[in-house]
Order: structure tokens, then C-alpha cells, then sequence
């Protein structure tokens, strides 16, 4: 059964089309990754998932719903279904790190005696001690900040959890701790995943499936097996982080 | 390109003002619209004691030198000590009362809590925080938006009413002991100087710029783009158009009220 489905998205910002007809299914409890380069507007299509940036064309659906238009009241009632995490950790930099993960909880209610021991409990579950919970964000390394931001983004139970480039920034031996936490979650909390990366590693490590993202629109999708023994000429040139190839850079 | 041509250029900047002031009146009904929505407000107690009580000593310092400098100068515009010494005590208190209180204590917010609320709304910007909280189902327009502009809406009213006190007490310590006029003589002109309207006109110049104040720090932080270079832009921004906003709207209360 499909989770998210993008059907024929576009989206320009001014002359520039970063969404050209963008087509997609997402299954329900799988981890699909989307690949892609700098700019091939990975993030836009998360954004436009969230309604941060509103597609000019084509539909989005959640579990069947329509989200594409969605009013704001409606849209806020729908965001507790997601968690996100984002590239930089967009941690509240006024707020504790335990403060910062029941930051939902108490917006719903949750008393902060209550709402403290469900984020120490959950910085237990991406494998911090309960001693960071009363730490600030700045006193943080950058992989700490990454799973004081997991724990924040799975703190109130989402159904899907979106990941934005989770290992770019840490060195390889913290971006496999990572990606061994996405598939620790994924198969404790059965959620949704949406990976949008650049790292083949991630990607060959915690995908279910593999959707490549390439001028706007998805030119190849398989399986991680399939990806490492496809034809595809850009696949193929993206996966061997090759400079010679159909896709050239941008620098 | 637009500057090549003139023409060009004139219509790039006039598209570029009619879209702000389209975005503002945008932002600005929006605000309205949620202040007027009865909710609690978390955020309100910490942004109401950083523009409110912290604020304090900085636009006390001002009032206080400002009804010292008026009493100055109004004594020496005056022929005779006489005329000076029922005159002055006027000067100071209607000054202080109807313009240079709320409009010096408002740029004096503007400059400090104003800056301080943009750069803090664009650092959240520009570093995904604001998206964050949209992620974890919270608005952040009602969030971080509303409760500052309430803050500053509330408490410049009242900072500008002690401003006020703490001005004409500047102006009797001048006239007491540097101009030597007769002390109880200012108090009593001061009180017999004082009418309603002129609290009246006070405040609602209060009100409003603090309306404008919160709106332009708030709406100038939460569209900043660019990074730390775009943060600092908004922060100017935030301060440079709340001043101007501030002289524009001063004049025209006083000439609804004159």
C-alpha cells in the first residue's frame, strides 16, 4: 500500500524549474530513498511534501489524502504524523537538549516532569546518555547534534520520518552510527522513511528502495542490488562518483 | 541589467516597494488577525521582560537626559528668569509627555529589542529552526510572531509612561540646581501644565509604535534569505524602516489630535 504519492509535481522559482514533473511512490513501512545531486531538488520535493513550499503543479497525497492545498489549521493537525529530521539538526538553540526533544510533547500538554523522562527515553534510544539531557546545543558535537535531532524528530511517535542528507557533515565511522540508527528505528517504530541523500553508502546501507532524482525528474528507481548492477549511464556514473559521464557537474 | 536603463531601474525599484508594502499588509493582517484570537501564550512572559524590564535602563537614561537637555535650552530661549521659570516646567512636561517620550523611548526599542528580535527570528530562519517547529506541528507565525508583537505593543505604553515621570524629573533636577528656579514653583507648573489629552496623545503614540516596532522586527527577521549575511540585513532592515515607520505615523496622530 502506498503512502506518498507524488503525481506529475512541477515546481519553478522563477526561470529556474527545480520540479519537472516529479512522480513517486512511497509503500507504507519501507525506507525509499531518494538519490540525487547538489541541486537536483532533493529537498524541495521534502519541502513540498511538508507544505513549506507549495508545488505549482500536480498533487501530493498522504494515506490517500490530498495534502497538496491543504488549509493551515488542517495542515497543522497533519504534521503530527511526520517527523523530520533536518540536515543541520535545526536544534532551538534557546531551548536544552531535553527541552528541545519534548519540545512537541509539551506543546501538546504534556507536563515537563513527564515530558523530560519521554526525552531522556528517547536520547536512550539513538544512544545518548540521560547526563546530554540538560546539555545546550552548542555544547554538542555534530554527531550528537544528529541524534539529539532524531530523538526530537521521532519523540511523538510519527508515522513517517523524513531524513534530509542525515550523514553529510560527519565522518564516516559517525555516519554509519547513523545510518545504523535509521534502520534500528525503522524496524523498532515500522515507520514510513523518506532518505534524501548523496551518499551511496546510506543509501546502499538503509534502502528498501532507491528512487534516482536527476534534472528535476526521477530517471531510475530499484532496489539497492539493482542500483549497484545497472545499466543506466547516469546511475552509473553517480554511484562510481565519477566525473566523466551524461551528468555533468556543476562546479 | 536595470541599471543600464533607467527606466528600468525606476520600475525594478518601484516593483521591488510595491511588493514589500504588499508582503507587509500581508504579514500585518495576518498579526492582527492572530492577536485577536484568544489563546495563551508561552512566549509572551520571557519577550514581555526582554523588550519591557530590560529595556528600563536604557530609555530611563534617555528620558532622564532629555528632560535635562529641554530644560536647558528651553531657559535660555526665554527673555527674562521669570518668564523662564513659569514656562519651562511647561516646556519639559508637555515635550516629554506628547512627543519626545514616546517617540524617543520607541526608537530607543527599535533599536535594542527591535534588532535584538530580528537577528533572532533570521538566525532561526536561516538555520531551518523556524521550519522545525513547523515540522513539529506548531505554527510559528502564532509562536514566535505574535507574542513579541504583543510584548512590544504592551509594554512600550508603559515604559514610555515612566519614561515620561523620569523625564520631567530630569528637568526639575536641571531647574532646581543648575538653573536654580524655585523647586516647588516647577512642581506646580508642571501639575497646572498637565492635561488629559496630553497622557491621551502619549500613549496612543505608545500603542502604536509599538505595534510598528513588533511588526517590522518581526516581519523583517522571519522573511530573512541568505544566511548570515541576510540576517544582518534584516536586523538593519528591522531598525532602519520601524524609525522611519515611527517619525511617519508620529505625524500623523499629532495632526489628528492637534
Amino acid at each position: 500500500m502506498n503512502c506518498i504519492t507524488y503525481t506529475n509535481v512541477r515546481k519553478s522559482f522563477g526561470p529556474k524549474t527545480v520540479l519537472n514533473g516529479v512522480n513517486l511512490k512511497v509503500e507504507k513501512g519501507n525506507t525509499h530513498v531518494i538519490l540525487g545531486g547538489s541541486g537536483s531538488g532533493k529537498s524541495v520535493m521534502l519541502k513540498c511534501l511538508l507544505g513549506l513550499i507549495e508545488p505549482d503543479e500536480g498533487t501530493i497525497t498522504v494515506d490517500g489524502l490530498d495534502t497538496t492545498h491543504m488549509p493551515s489549521r488542517e495542515r497543522m493537525e497533519h504534521m503530527h504524523k511526520f517527523g523530520m529530521l533536518f540536515q543541520a539538526g535545526a536544534l532551538f538553540d534557546s531551548m536544552n537538549v531535553w527541552q528541545n526533544v519534548a519540545f512537541a510533547l509539551m506543546n501538546e500538554g504534556m507536563k515537563p516532569a513527564d515530558a523530560r523522562d519521554v526525552a531522556v527515553q528517547k536520547l536512550k534510544q539513538v544512544g545518548l546518555k540521560a547526563d546530554t539531557a540538560d546539555l545546550n546545543p552548542a555544547d554538542l558535537s555534530g554527531g550528537m547534534r544528529k541524534r539529539v535531532a532524531l530523538a526530537r524528530a521521532i519523540a511523538h511517535n510519527p508515522q513517517i520520518i523524513l531524513y534530509d542528507e542525515p550523514t553529510t557533515g560527519l565522518d564516516p565511522i559517525t555516519s554509519d552510527v547513523i545510518n545504523d540508527l535509521i534502520l534500528q528505528l525503522q524496524s523498532e517504530l515500522k515507520a514510513t522513511s523518506v532518505v534524501i541523500t548523496h551518499d551511496m553508502h546510506t543509501a546502499f546501507k538503509v534502502a528498501d528502495k532507491i528512487s534516482f532524482l536527476y534534472q528535476g525528474k526521477f530517471i531510475a528507481e530499484g532496489t539497492a542490488k539493482e542500483f549497484k548492477s545497472t545499466d543506466n549511464p547516469y546511475v552509473k556514473q553517480f554511484v562510481a562518483g565519477s566525473a566523466q559521464g551524461p551528468i555533468q557537474g556543476a562546479v | 541589467m536595470a541599471t543600464a536603463n533607467p527606466i528600468a531601474a525606476v520600475g525594478a525599484v518601484t516593483l521591488q516597494a510595491v511588493g514589500l508594502v504588499g508582503s507587509l499588509s500581508t504579514f500585518a493582517g495576518q498579526a492582527i488577525r492572530n492577536m485577536l484570537i484568544p489563546r495563551t501564550y508561552g512566549q509572551f512572559i520571557p519577550q514581555a521582560t526582554f523588550v519591557g524590564f530590560d529595556s528600563l535602563p536604557i530609555i530611563l537614561l534617555t528620558a532622564f537626559f532629555t528632560g535635562g537637555v529641554l530644560a536647558l535650552q528651553s531657559y535660555n530661549g526665554f527673555d527674562n528668569a521669570t518668564l523662564a521659570g513659569s514656562q519651562v516646567p511647561k516646556v519639559v512636561a508637555l515635550s516629554m509627555l506628547r512627543e519626545l517620550g514616546p517617540v524617543l523611548g520607541a526608537l530607543m526599542l527599535a533599536s535594542r529589542a527591535g534588532s535584538a528580535m530580528a537577528a533572532q527570528l533570521g538566525t532561526m530562519r536561516v538555520t531551518e529552526q523556524i521550519d522545525a517547529l513547523y515540522t513539529l506541528a506548531v505554527n510559528p507565525f502564532r509562536y514566535l510572531v505574535v507574542p513579541r508583537i504583543w510584548a512590544c505593543v504592551l509594554m512600550l505604553p508603559l515604559l514610555v509612561v515612566l519614561a515620561n515621570i523620569v523625564g520631567i524629573f530630569g528637568g526639575y533636577v536641571v531647574a532646581k540646581h543648575v538653573l536654580h528656579l524655585p523647586a516647588h514653583q516647577y512642581l506646580t507648573q508642571t501639575w497646572s501644565a498637565i492635561e488629559s489629552d496630553d497622557i491621551t496623545i502619549g500613549l496612543v503614540k505608545a500603542l502604536v509604535f509599538g505595534f510598528i516596532i513588533g511588526l517590522m522586527s518581526t516581519y523583517h527577521g522571519f522573511n530573512t534569505r541568505n544566511g548570515a549575511e541576510g540576517v544582518g540585513r534584516a536586523t538593519t532592515s528591522a531598525v532602519v524602516y520601524a524609525a522611519v515607520t515611527i517619525l511617519v505615523a508620529d505625524y500623523l496622530i499629532t495632526s489628528w489630535f492637534v
